[in-house]
C-alpha cells in the first residue's frame, strides 16, 4: 500500500485515469516484467519511430502502487529515445532501495518491463523471431530469465 | 461489426451506463441508470453465452468510455448517444436475442430523452477528487486509507464479476453455475457500494481494463485456492479499515462486508471440492 501521508492530488489523478494503459496490437517491442511471488505482472509495449520511442503503453496484474508507477514511468518515456529511457530504468532501479519494499516490487516491475522490452527489441532486430521477452524482479537483479 | 466486437462495445456500454449511475447522487434518479446498466450486463451474459455456444473468440478489451459528466443533462445526452450506437450495431437479422437488445434500448432511449427534458438538471461533482464525505470527520490519514481502499476493492469486484461471468460462460456444472452466480451478485452489490462512496468523495473512475491472463486460464482450481487467499487478504483490509476510520456507520458497513466475505469463501470452497469430487 501507498504511503497514506503522501497521498497527493496527483496520485490521485493517475488513480483514476492511468495515462497509457492499453494495449499495442503489433508493437515494435515488448516486454514482461514478473514477479514470480504473486503471480504479479506488467507487460511494456513499444512502438518506435526509429529509436525514438512514438508510444509506450502498459498493462498489468498488480495493485494500485503498480499502475501509478507505470502511469507515470511510461508518461516520462514518451518521445525520448530508446537510450535515454534505458538510463531512465536503470536509475528508476537504483533509486528503489529508497521505498518501502512492497512498493519497490511494484516500481522494479515496471522498469523491468521496460528493460525486457528493449531486450525484446534487439532479439527482434537481429532477425529472432520473439513475441516478447521476459524478466523477473529481484533485488540483485540477478535471477532475469528468457519466458 | 463481427460479434466479438460486438461483445466489446455491449461492455462499454453496460459501464457507461452503471458508472454513469453511480456519478448522480439524487438516488432515484440514480437506481433508473442502475437498473438499466444491469439490463445491460445480461445482455453481456446472453451475447457471451451465445459467442462461447458458436466458439467464438472474445475478450473484456474496452476503449476509452466516455461517461463523465459535468450535470445530469450532459450525461444523459452522451449515454442517449452510445445507445444509439449500439442499437446501429446489431445485425439485421430476426434474431431473438438482438430483437430484445433493441427493445429494451428502445425503451432506455424514451426514458433518457424524457429525463433530459423533465427532471431538474444538476451538477455531477464525482470527479471534482473534494474526497470529503458528507456528515463524516475523517483526518488525512483516514481519508487515504478509504481512497486506496475504494481503488483497490472496488476493481476487484469489477474483476470478480467478469472473471465469475466468464467461467459461467464455460461451465457446465450446475452446482459451480450457481456459486458462481451467486458471487457476481455479491460483487455487483459491492461495486455499487465502493463505487456510489468514490461519486461522494469525487474520485470516481471505471476500473482498468483485465488482462486476459486473469479470466482466460486453464486451471479452475488454482483460481479457487488463488481467490481465497484474495477474499482472506480482503476481509484483513475491511478489518484494518473498519480500525482505522473508527466511525461507528462507516466501520460497521465495513465490518458487513468482511462477514460477507467469510460467505464468498465458503462458496469458494464448495466449488473446490466439487472440483475435486469430479477429478
Amino acid at each position: 500500500m501507498a504511503d497514506l501521508e503522501a497521498l497527493k492530488d496527483e496520485y490521485i489523478d493517475h488513480m483514476m485515469h492511468p495515462r497509457n494503459y492499453a494495449k499495442i496490437e503489433n508493437p515494435d517491442a515488448k516486454g514482461i516484467g514478473k514477479n514470480p511471488q504473486n503471480n504479479e505482472m506488467v507487460e511494456i509495449y513499444l512502438s518506435l519511430d526509429g529509436d525514438v520511442i512514438e508510444k509506450i503503453t502498459f498493462m498489468a496484474i498488480g495493485c494500485m502502487d503498480t499502475i501509478v508507477t507505470g502511469s507515470i514511468f511510461t508518461d516520462m518515456l514518451v518521445g525520448e529515445s530508446i537510450q535515454e529511457g534505458e538510463s531512465v530504468a536503470e536509475e528508476f532501479i537504483a533509486n528503489l532501495v529508497n521505498v518501502p519494499e512492497s512498493q519497490r516490487a511494484c516500481g522494479e516491475m515496471v522498469a523491468k518491463a521496460f528493460l525486457a522490452a528493449l531486450v525484446n527489441l534487439n532479439h527482434r532486430r537481429s532477425g529472432k523471431e520473439e513475441d516478447s521477452y521476459t524478466l523477473i524482479i529481484s533485488e540483485d537483479c540477478s535471477t532475469d530469465e528468457q519466458k | 461489426m463481427s460479434k466479438s466486437k460486438l461483445f466489446q462495445q455491449k461492455h462499454e456500454l453496460w459501464l457507461a451506463i452503471l458508472f454513469g449511475s453511480f456519478s448522480i447522487l439524487d438516488e432515484e434518479i440514480s437506481d433508473i441508470l442502475y437498473d438499466f446498466s444491469m439490463i445491460e450486463y445480461r445482455h453481456l451474459t446472453w451475447l457471451g453465452g451465445s459467442l462461447a455456444q458458436e466458439g467464438v473468440s472474445f475478450d473484456y478489451d474496452k476503449g476509452e468510455i466516455d461517461f463523465q459528466a459535468e450535470d445530469y443533462a450532459t450525461l444523459f445526452g452522451k449515454l442517449i448517444v452510445q445507445i444509439e450506437k449500439m442499437r446501429e450495431s446489431y445485425p439485421d437479422d430476426e434474431d431473438i436475442m438482438f430483437a430484445r437488445f433493441k427493445s429494451d434500448e428502445d425503451y432506455f432511449l424514451q426514458k433518457l430523452n424524457f429525463l433530459q427534458k423533465h427532471i431538474k438538471n444538476e451538477p455531477i461533482t464525482a470527479f471534482d477528487k473534494s474526497r470529503k464525505l458528507e456528515h463524516y470527520k475523517l483526518d488525512q490519514t483516514q481519508t487515504n486509507a478509504l481512497t486506496l481502499f475504494l481503488f483497490e476493492e472496488s476493481y476487484k469486484e469489477y474483476e470478480l464479476i467478469l472473471v465469475y461471468t466468464y467461467a459461467n460462460f464455460f461451465t457446465d456444472s450446475k452446482l459451480l453455475c450457481g456459486i458462481f452466480i451467486d458471487l457476481i451478485y455479491e460483487s455487483h452489490f459491492h461495486l455499487k457500494s465502493f463505487a456510489r462512496m468514490m461519486a461522494k468523495m469525487g474520485i470516481l473512475s471505471i476500473p482498468r481494463t483485465m488482462m486476459e491472463q486473469v479470466y482466460k486460464f486453464d486451471d479452475l482450481e488454482k483460481f479457487l485456492i488463488d481467490g481465497i487467499k484474495e477474499e482472506e487478504g480482503a476481509k484483513e483490509e475491511c478489518v484494518k479499515l473498519a480500525q482505522m476510520v473508527n466511525h461507528e456507520e462507516l466501520s460497521n458497513f465495513f465490518y458487513f462486508i468482511n462477514y460477507q466475505e467469510n460467505y464468498h469463501i465458503e462458496l469458494m470452497r464448495k466449488a473446490l471440492a466439487h472440483l475435486k469430487e469430479k477429478s
